[in-house]
């Protein structure tokens, strides 16, 4: 009787949503980064499938259908770039270069420590595309041969981090300029790390948002060729 | 048409971009060749924001909950999280203060450029 319930497509819809809007609630209570309502969702839902024995496919009926958005859901971050694409215009130089360095020394950079670290290729892979927002991580991480489960954690992971001691790095490197901020923020911690950036200013937060998407599309470009070259 | 309409350019857009990613050396993966399909229309004016804001703002106020259930496949990589699950902090870490640094750095050293390139043409 419980298999029949728990396979049933519609319980893992429902309980990722419960999990979520919950999750969102303790947020929006203590307002702390770590309580990323992702991380808590996910953490509730782990427990529940240890706890009660649930097998992860019968949950999974229902999640796959969830995670499936993900691909309409990158095509629609196309309207949130479009409406900042006239901030690329004020410095389109400066933008370009600053994030496709950026960019590529995060590739490169956790490649590298990721290998001195011993880890296996499937997790170097995994980890590399972690600056750029979730989705288009995790088609890069997918496509190249990594986990897109561990590609997603180490995505929010780095969000968090970049949130929390991004404004401080900059100030101690004196970095000041509004744009400049903006597009560090952006470059190395995507979402989680542009609102951080809102919270500091309109432009940080205009050429932040600017920054997630060209960041996306240039690991997604260079990632492939960068990865070949040093694996 | 509406919102149904909405919809359906952006899944119109997501399926022609995973067309387009199964020609053979197609340099991008299927959702980003969507995405930038979407910022091409938009750009040039073929469909305005008006035809798809509605539901793009639909996909990006949840984005968030369409990976709890990738993150929740972490079960099967117990193993290898127990193992090297400090080393992938470690390294997150560290990658992300280089990365901002690096970026912040580039882009202060350009405008600083840039700003005694436009005083020398005064």
């Amino acid at each position: 009787m419980i298999n029949t319930i728990v396979g049933n497509p519609l319980f893992g819809i429902c309980f990722t949503l419960i999990a979520y809007a919950a999750g969102l609630k303790l947020y929006m209570r203590f307002r702390i980064s770590v309580l990323h309502p992702v991380l808590t969702a996910s953490v509730v839902i782990i427990a529940a499938i240890l706890i009660f024995d649930i097998p992860l496919g019968d949950y999974q009926n229902g999640g796959s259908i969830i995670s499936f958005m993900l691909g309409p859901a990158t095509v629609a971050l196309a309207v949130p770039l479009y409406r900042q694409f006239h901030v690329l215009k004020t410095h389109v130089v400066v933008i370009l270069i600053s994030i496709t360095i950026g960019a590529v020394i995060s590739i490169i950079s956790s490649i590298f420590l990721a290998r001195a670290f011993g880890l296996p290729d499937e997790l170097v892979i995994s980890i590399a595309p972690k600056s750029i927002t979730t989705p288009i991580a995790i088609e890069v991480s997918e496509r190249l041969g990594g986990l897109p489960s561990i590609t997603a954690l180490a995505v929010i992971f780095t969000g968090i981090i970049g949130a929390i001691i991004g404004p401080w790095i900059l100030k101690f490197l004196r970095v000041n300029n509004p744009a400049a901020k903006g597009l560090a923020m952006g470059t190395s911690s995507h979402a989680i790390g542009t609102s951080r950036a809102l919270e500091m200013g309109e432009t940080e937060g205009a050429v932040s948002s600017l920054s997630i998407g060209l960041a996306g599309i240039i690991t997604a470009v260079a990632a492939p060729f960068i990865i070949s070259a040093i694996l | 048409m509406g919102v149904l309409g909405e919809f359906l350019i952006i899944a119109a857009a997501a399926f022609a971009g995973s067309i387009l990613a199964q020609i053979p050396g197609f340099p991008l993966p299927s959702a980003v060749a969507g995405m930038l399909l979407m910022l091409i229309l938009l750009l040039s004016g073929i469909i305005k924001l008006e035809r798809v804001r509605r539901a793009a703002d639909f996909f990006l106020k949840f984005l968030p909950l369409f990976f709890i259930p990738l993150i929740v496949n972490l079960l099967k990589e117990g193993e290898v999280l127990s193992e090297y699950g400090l080393e992938i902090i470690a390294i997150i870490s560290i990658t992300t203060v280089i990365t901002l640094a690096v970026t912040g750095l580039t882009a202060k050293l350009l405008l600083k450029l840039i700003g005694r390139g436009n005083k020398a043409h005064d």
